[in-house]
C-alpha cells in the first residue's frame, strides 16, 4: 500500500515539519475531536490533514504563550501555503502552553 | 465595557469554499480576519487560560474560582493529563464567538484591596491580554468576587479564640 512517494503522505510530512519548526508553535494538535490527522501506513500524523480536491488543508497546533495568535497564524499560514499553493489553509489553535508553568513542574 | 479600538471590521470577501461542518464542527471560536486563504479557529481553552493568567497578574487577586471549582482545580492538577494549566482556568468561563469573546471571572480578593479598583484593574488587564493575544474583541468581562482572604487567619492556622467569659 505504501508507495514510496505517496504525494499526500509526503505533503503532510512537509507541512508538519514546517509548522513545528515555527518558533511560536509548541506542538501539533488534533483539534477538538482529534479529527485533524493524516492516516499513514502504520501510523497517524496528528495535527495535519491534507484535504482532497478543493478541501482545505487543516493544521491544528498548540502555541507558546507570549506570541500574539493572529501574527503566529498568519506566518504559519504563509509557510504552509508555500508548500501547497492554491489551497485554503484552515488553522485551529487548540491550546496554549506556558513556558514558566512547564519549568515549574 | 466597549473601548475605542482600531476598527477590525474588514469586510470578508466571499467566503472560501469549505466543506460544511467537517472542519470546525463544534469548535467555538474563529478569528476576525478570516480570509479566502482559510479559517482560523481559536479554542475556548486558549481564551480561558489567557484570561486566567491576566487576572492573576493583578496583585490583590488571591485566587480564582468559587469554592467548588477551586477544589476541583486542585484535584485536576494532580491527575496526569488533567493539564498543568488546570489551575489557570479555574474560575474562568468564556463564551467565544466568531469575532468576540465574553468572559466571566470568579475571584477571591486579598483583604485590604479596594474591590472596585481591583475589579477595574482585572478587567483592564484581561481585556488587553485577550485582545492582544487572540485578536478577538472582548465585549464584556463580568467579575464575581466570591470571597475575601484574610491573611492572619491562615498564618496562625487556628480560629480566633472565643472569649467565653468576658466578665467574672
Amino acid at each position: 500500500m505504501s508507495h514510496p512517494a505517496d504525494p499526500y503522505a509526503d505533503l503532510a510530512e512537509r507541512v508538519a515539519a514546517v509548522v513545528t519548526a515555527h518558533p511560536a508553535v509548541a506542538a501539533l494538535h488534533g483539534g477538538e475531536f482529534g479529527a485533524v490527522a493524516t492516516y499513514l501506513p502504520g501510523r497517524k500524523l496528528v495535527g495535519v490533514r491534507i484535504g482532497d480536491g478543493d478541501e482545505p488543508v487543516e493544521v491544528g497546533l498548540v502555541v507558546h504563550a507570549g506570541h500574539p495568535i493572529p501574527q503566529v497564524v498568519r506566518s504559519v499560514r504563509r509557510d504552509v501555503s508555500a508548500l501547497c499553493p492554491g489551497s485554503v489553509v484552515d488553522i485551529v489553535v487548540a491550546d496554549i502552553v506556558l513556558a514558566d508553568a512547564v519549568d515549574m513542574s | 465595557m466597549t473601548e475605542a479600538k482600531p476598527s477590525v471590521s474588514t469586510p470578508t470577501p466571499t467566503t472560501a469554499p469549505t466543506t460544511v461542518g467537517a472542519t470546525t464542527a463544534g469548535t467555538p471560536a474563529r478569528l476576525a480576519d478570516d480570509t479566502a486563504q482559510g479559517k482560523t479557529t481559536i479554542a475556548a481553552s486558549v481564551v480561558q487560560k489567557i484570561a486566567g493568567i491576566a487576572a492573576r497578574e493583578i496583585s490583590g487577586v488571591y485566587a480564582m474560582g468559587g469554592g467548588v471549582s477551586r477544589a476541583f482545580g486542585a484535584i485536576r492538577e494532580r491527575i496526569p493529563g488533567g493539564g498543568a494549566g488546570a489551575s489557570n482556568i479555574a474560575g474562568v468561563q468564556v463564551e467565544v464567538g466568531e469575532k468576540q469573546a465574553a468572559i466571566d471571572l470568579d475571584i477571591v480578593v486579598e483583604y485590604g484591596a479596594s474591590i472596585v479598583e481591583l475589579a477595574r484593574a482585572v478587567r483592564r488587564n484581561v481585556i488587553t491580554a485577550v485582545e492582544r493575544m487572540t485578536g478577538l474583541e472582548v465585549i464584556e468581562v463580568n467579575i464575581a468576587v466570591n470571597d475575601i482572604h484574610l491573611p492572619e487567619i491562615e498564618e496562625t492556622g487556628e480560629l480566633p479564640v472565643v472569649q467565653s467569659a468576658r466578665v467574672e
